[in-house]
């Protein structure tokens, strides 16, 4: 017995009491264990990277990189009570490493306490690690925006149109013309926002909108509109986001009530490059019109508009953006004359030319209409061809001029459907 | 006859060893600080972070630089700034997770944790053989010198050219330099901050292989933003007026048809 015992006590003593012998793979072991647990966390697998770490700073408990490493990894694995107290193990051991600061600030800002983030933030922005610096400067701008940021925005425009055709009077009427189709307006909008929600991925807000157009000739043309809106938006992932917009219009024509729509558009956003936007939208609009004097069967389109399309927009350089757009749409309304589907099809483009922002947009629509109003005649198709272009020029920080001309040729098999339009306006635009 | 013929030439074709056994993986870029390239069969590519290592893949680091490599052995590679590297081979056997390696270093230096494989590593003046060791190894063109310092276990080091005699075994906390046609100089004491090239050059010239660097930063992630033609939504939200427009007498017509 004696004989056996002996040996392993020399062992014992000798594996716990020499240091070349516990100590013999300690840079070895420490190294791998970083080096795993930093490729662990690249590859998203952060459990591992926690034990990796661990298994480090269990070799060298004053090792700053280690308690770091260990706060990173729990902060990743979303964990961030046990990555704040790692982190600060981490900071006590270097107050002055920028890095562990960044680290403990990020945790401290997904725990919502902005407070002590900014002040950690404010602290590595001035930090001679560049990379640090730029990323310690968007987390205080987010900050900014969360906290101070603007809740309020409104936005005033007003400026003068000349009409070539308010009342849409086609080129072969049925029955004459009202004396005059063209007339020239003022027109004044106010859009107010209000964020009532600002997180780091979700975004809501509260809308109202105004319209007010005061013709010089044709007042039953007049038009008002109160528009509401709730809109919500959450960047959900990286690349991805989600939208929801709830709006309800009132309009009037010639100060009677002329229709009352509520809409829900939902959309998907996607960024497949980081110069682009990729939307899918639908749309799902509840109409209602009234009749009134100028429009007397105007109840006869009431019904709905379910649609649905994508819009892609993307800069092509830093001065020139597209937007391409296809949207299929369909109107079920209760008088079935009014039935139709339609493809539209849409191009925009807005270039900064340095003294003046320019636009140009072209738009194609095709509609068919479900049935006929008579028997004698074919049913509806309109091909309606839209163009426009304009100009804009910053004023001051807060004001522009908008110079534009929109042109629309509605094409019909019918003739008395058959129609142009052309609108040129000018108007003052003013942020707050 | 000649369907017999086509089964022989792709039977060849496997059967011819440089054909037939694929350049292996040998490990990962898990760390990148700066730029680094990755020459692999005449193409040369931009070292990412978490890019596969190939079996004979040259390794580049620029300058300012800093590259660290897994390899599946276990083996971490640590390659400083400006520093050239080629993996001349990489025989694992995923079995008993062993490797086999060689590797070259052209220029500059690397800090070397050799996992439990035989792990040899080459100069122009110099080759050395180790095993579960830590050490670093440097080589200066300039002066035709090779430098290790060993910082846990031991390794065997020679003269690369076949004629030069002597073999000298260096333990943790020990190094030597290797120049020309000369043999290991006699070990020396080795720390950290010892200069290179030959143990001569500035204080610290090593120091950039020892600095622990954690995980890479994570940038803030940049969340979806609108990409957005404010202006054309602008002028276009009042080019007409917002309401649902038809022709207005044609309408009324419509009505008298249908009643007709």
């Amino acid at each position: 017995m004696k004989r056996r015992t002996a040996p392993v006590i020399v062992t014992v003593l000798l594996l716990f009491w020499s240091p070349a012998l516990g100590q013999e793979h300690r840079e070895k072991d420490y190294e791998t264990a970083m080096t795993k647990g930093t490729f662990a966390i690249e590859n998203g697998d952060y459990k591992a990277a926690v034990e990796y770490f661990q298994k480090a700073l269990d070799m060298k408990p004053k090792d700053k990189i280690a308690a770091l490493s260990l706060g990173i990894a729990w902060s990743r694995a979303g964990d961030l009570m046990r990555a704040a107290e790692a982190l600060r193990a981490a900071l006590s051991m270097d107050p002055s490493d920028p890095r562990i600061r960044y680290e403990l600030a990020v945790v401290l800002y997904k725990r919502g306490e902005t407070a002590a983030a900014r002040e950690h933030f404010s602290t590595i922005a001035g930090a001679p690690d560049e990379e640090l610096a730029a990323a310690a400067k968007t987390y205080l701008d987010r900050i900014a925006a969360r906290e101070g940021g603007k809740k309020l925005s409104l936005n005033f425009q007003a400026g003068v149109q000349y009409d070539s055709n308010v009342i849409l009077d086609p080129k072969n009427p049925v029955v004459p013309a009202r004396e005059k189709k063209s007339d020239s307006r003022a027109v004044a909008t106010f859009d107010g926002k209000y964020s009532f929600l600002n997180r780091d991925i979700l975004t809501a807000t509260a809308g109202y909108q105004l319209y007010q157009s005061v013709h010089a000739n044709i007042e039953d043309f007049n038009v008002q509109q109160h528009s509401l809106s709730l809109a919500a938006h959450s960047a959900f992932l990286e690349k991805m986001a989600v939208g929801l917009t709830y709006t309800f219009s009132y309009t009037g024509v010639g100060g009677e009530h002329y229709s009352t729509v509520h809409q829900i558009k939902p959309v998907f956003e996607m960024k497949f490059t980081p110069q682009s936007l990729t939307a899918v939208h639908v749309g799902y609009e509840d109409r209602k019109f009234y009749n009134s004097v100028d429009f007397p069967v105007n109840t006869d389109r009431v019904g709905t508009n379910v649609s649905a399309g994508v819009t892609h927009t993307f800069l092509l350089t830093k001065e020139i953006g597209i937007a391409l757009d296809y949207t299929f749409d369909t109107d079920d309304a209760d008088v079935n004359v009014w039935d139709s589907t339609g493809h539209k099809g849409s191009f925009q483009l807005q270039s900064d030319l340095r003294i003046v922002t320019a636009f140009a947009t072209a738009a194609f629509t095709d509609r068919k209409y479900e049935e006929t109003s008579s028997a004698a005649l074919p049913k509806r198709h309109d091909q309606t061809q839209e163009y426009g272009a304009g100009l804009s020029r910053d004023v001051t920080k807060k004001v522009r001029l908008i110079l534009s001309d929109f042109y629309t040729f509605n094409d019909s098999n019918l003739s008395q459907y058959e129609y142009t339009r052309n609108i040129v306006g000018l108007f003052a635009e003013m942020r707050l | 006859m000649k369907k017999t013929f086509i089964i022989m030439i792709i039977g060849a074709l496997l059967l011819t060893p440089g054909l037939a056994r694929p350049a292996e993986k040998a490990g990962d870029v898990v760390y990148l600080k700066g730029k680094a390239v990755i020459e692999r069969r005449a193409k040369t590519v931009t070292a990412k972070l978490k890019a596969s290592l190939l079996e004979t893949d040259n390794v580049a680091t620029k300058d300012r630089s800093r590259l660290k490599m897994l390899f599946r052995d276990d083996s971490i590679l640590t390659l400083g700034s400006n520093t050239k590297l080629v993996i001349k081979q990489y025989l694992y056997s995923p079995e008993s997770k062993r490797a086999e390696s060689i590797y070259e270093l052209a220029d500059g230096k690397l800090k070397a944790v050799v996992g439990g494989s035989g792990f040899k590593v080459t100069t122009p003046t110099a080759f050395a053989a180790a095993r579960g060791t830590v050490f670093v190894i440097w080589y200066d063109p300039a002066s035709d010198t090779t430098g290790i310092g060993v910082i846990e276990g031991e390794m065997e080091i020679k003269n690369i050219k076949e004629g030069v005699e002597g073999t000298l075994v260096l333990k943790a906390g020990q190094m030597t330099s290797i120049g020309g046609n000369m043999p290991p100089k006699p070990p020396q004491a080795f720390t950290p901050d010892t200069g290179g090239p030959g143990g001569g050059g500035p204080a610290g010239f090593l120091s950039e292989l020892f600095e622990t660097a954690g995980p890479m930063v994570e940038m803030p992630v940049e969340r979806i933003e609108q990409v957005k033609l404010d202006l054309v939504e602008q002028a276009a939200s009042i080019s007409t007026p917002p309401i649902l427009q038809q022709p207005v007498n044609v309408t009324k017509v419509g009505l008298r048809l249908v009643f007709q």
